[in-house]
């Protein structure tokens, strides 16, 4: 295939239609300090507060402090090409993201490049990365259920598509693999997701890149990294990228999950850059506005109005706690800001009851409204059945003779915890959650052993699945309960046929 | 203690207010200007008279000449004070500050032309002119600096703004418009 040289000339010529010779004007000021990811400039006396600056070498900053002689701005790069006496022209512009459709599927940084080597992503338009929340008029309260595929959250503890809630845990709690299950879970159900990635080791953003790809959640899934080794400004702004990005599709009318992992690295970046910018320290050395930061992040997820298309953005922001000190600056203010909270228990954990979803201390403030009637029936009384089990359980270690009621209650309790467990990357469709609750609440696991609870609910999937999908499907199709009459019948069959494991019996005192 | 550009506003702006309100402002600027020509003169002596291993005695011998051939009280008062805070060293960043001061209020406008080629005295009026109008200046002090890098046309750099007519300026640009 050849060119000609003429169709060249004609298409440069079309592309400089736009050139115009005019003379560029441009406020500058000297560089004085750097170092540390800031640096100090005087001049720049009209900078505007969070503008875009750009040094000599083609690096941009953004203007923070404002003071009387000097701008203090932090750099979004390798500050090492900049000098002092290096000059520091104004941009006019405030801090902007690419934003795209070409996004997803891809991993990015925080500043919408891409960094996972497979070329260029066309950007559609951009969008500041500070930008105010919808106001009062423009939303409407909760009211689709956002599934998670995990039992014990959306039984426990339901998330609306629109609502901001905290998952919190010490370190190696299953953080994480919480949210990225929950991601894996929104296959097929028109979700489009983000995970920000905020200081994690980029091994780690690999691997969970690689989950999301075997289990072909990356179709629909935008990754941003913001990693250990960038500097902090980088850190700090990577939330706010992400929220621009997820707030251009819900204002297409789409539906949104966005993933903060974690919010408590994002202080930390926040922290030293204002340490070193001289802002003056508060409690835990955080600077004075460190709750607005994230107040502001936080309230950008909204569930729209209809007349703005009825979009939604969930935010699930992560912290992490220390020694399971909820106490601390950081978890006290984001549980606040937040509509509920998940925690994860490292004492559950490590004793094998995983996800490690501490049934006491979780709440959704807002999700109640959305959950649908059948889950929202078989659901209903496991928090407390919960909570008094573990309260008997308290007492039952002494060892004395108990009343046949209050064994009951231990055995339903035990069975419950069981039921609860889940295996990782292994999401639940509701309609089966509702099956298995069901069989626990009507009494039919009291008889399985403990043991063979994780085989029950396997095989009576199965069974389900086989013969009686009418059942399952109305449970999607209307969210109703279907007739408990067919429904017994349909569980009484599979109790018939249903193999206990052998020689347990002799087990069981243990 | 306060950086060095606060604190040398501060006196500029203190002594500028001082020599208006007696009408000397003129014999003063002139004045300043001479002294900070001593002092960059000889680079050593502003850090001398702020030396505090330097004994007290001897600064004041070194300073008494300046001091004394000066003849306006204000400025008289300063040195001294500068002399016995230890921050003789200041004062060429005072003098600076009080230049701005006074091309302010003179509408006066300082500038440094970048050009490829050296500017001939027509072109140099010429640009001053115009400057003097885009500016709205009474007065424009225009400097002409060489710097083969910016190929052709011509960069105006005054106090905090840069009007960029380089050819080069105006390459780059059309690299990234036919980059996009």
């Amino acid at each position: 295939m050849s060119i000609k040289a003429e169709e060249i000339s004609a298409l440069i010529k079309q592309q400089l239609a736009g050139y115009k010779d005019e003379l560029s004007v441009d406020e500058t000021g000297i560089v004085t300090y750097v170092g540390d990811g800031v640096a100090r400039a005087h001049g720049l006396d009209n900078a505007l507060s969070g503008e875009l600056l750009e040094f000599e070498n083609g690096i941009f900053g953004m203007a923070q402090n404002l003071e009387s002689n000097d701008v203090g701005i932090v750099v979004l790069g390798d500050c090492t090409g900049i000098r002092e006496g290096a000059t520091v022209k104004r941009t006019g512009q405030i801090m902007e993201v690419p934003v795209s459709k070409d996004m997803i599927g891809r991993t990015i940084n925080s500043l919408g490049q891409p960094i996972d080597g497979k070329g260029d992503i066309k950007s559609e338009s951009s969008r500041p990365i500070e930008k105010k929340a919808p106001g009062i008029m423009d939303r409407q309260s909760v009211s689709e259920p956002l599934q998670t595929g995990i039992k014990a959250i959306d039984s426990l503890v339901p998330i609306g598509r629109g609502q901001r809630e905290l998952i919190i845990g010490d370190r190696k709690t299953g953080k994480t693999s919480v949210a990225i299950d929950t991601i894996l879970n929104q296959k097929d159900q028109d979700m489009i997701c983000i995970y920000v990635a905020i200081g994690q080791k980029d091994s780690t953003v690999r691997s969970q890149v690689s989950t999301l790809e075997k289990y072909g959640a990356m179709d629909y899934t935008i990754v941003l990294s913001a990693g250990p080794s960038e500097p902090a400004p980088l850190l700090y702004i990577a939330p706010y990228a992400g929220a621009a990005i997820g707030e251009y599709f819900m204002n297409q009318g789409k539906h949104v999950l966005v993933v903060y992992d974690d919010l408590t690295k994002q202080a930390n970046a926040y922290r030293e850059l204002s340490l070193i910018l001289r802002r003056p320290p508060g409690r835990e050395a955080y600077p004075g506005d460190i709750f607005y930061t994230h107040s502001r992040l936080l309230e950008r997820a909204a569930k729209l109005s209809d007349k703005l298309g009825g979009g939604s953005m969930t935010a699930l922001p992560i912290v992490e706690t220390q020694a399971g000190d909820v106490s601390a600056y950081i978890p006290t203010n984001v549980i606040s800001i937040t509509d509920g909270q998940i925690f994860l228990n490292s004492d559950m954990f490590y004793s094998g009851t995983r996800p490690a979803i501490d049934a006491g201390t979780s709440v959704s403030r807002v999700g109640g409204d959305a959950q649908i009637k059948a889950m929202k029936k078989v659901a209903g009384t496991l928090r407390l059945d919960l909570a008094s089990y573990h309260e008997l359980q308290a007492f039952a270690q002494f060892g004395s003779d108990l009343d046949d009621a209050t064994q009951a209650k231990l055995n339903r309790g035990a069975r419950t915890e069981e039921v609860l467990k889940q295996p990782l990357h292994a999401p639940l469709p509701v309609e089966k959650q509702v099956i298995i609750l069901y069989c626990l609440t009507h009494g039919h696991l009291d008889n399985i052993e403990v043991d063979d609870i994780a085989r029950y609910q396997n095989e009576l999937f199965e069974y389900f699945d086989a013969s009686h999908r009418d059942l399952l499907d109305s449970i999607v199709e209307t969210g109703q309960l279907p007739d408990t009459d067919k429904l017994d019948e349909a569980v009484n069959a599979f109790d018939n046929s249903f193999q206990p494991t052998e020689n347990k019996k002799e087990k069981q005192n243990n | 203690m306060l950086d060095k550009i606060t604190f040398a506003k501060r006196y500029s702006k203190v002594i500028f207010e001082l020599l208006d309100s007696n009408n000397q402002v003129e014999d003063g600027y002139n004045e300043l200007l001479q002294i900070k020509q001593v002092f960059e003169n000889n680079s050593d002596l502003g850090n001398s008279l702020t030396d505090v291993s330097f004994p007290e005695e001897y600064k004041n011998n070194l300073a008494k000449p300046l001091i004394e051939n000066v003849d306006i009280d204000v400025i008289k008062n300063l040195l001294n004070v500068l002399l016995s805070t230890n921050n003789m060293d200041e004062i060429t960043m005072i003098v600076d500050e009080f230049e701005q001061l006074y091309d302010e209020k003179n509408k006066i406008v300082r500038a440094v032309a970048i050009t490829a080629v050296p500017l001939s005295d027509e072109q140099t009026a010429k640009l001053s002119d115009t400057f003097k109008a885009r500016m709205n200046a009474k007065k424009v002090i225009l400097n002409n600096k060489i710097d083969q890098s910016i190929i052709g046309g011509v960069v105006i750099k005054s106090s905090n703004v840069i009007f960029d007519g380089s050819v080069s300026t105006k390459i780059s640009s059309i690299k990234k418009l036919l980059l996009n």
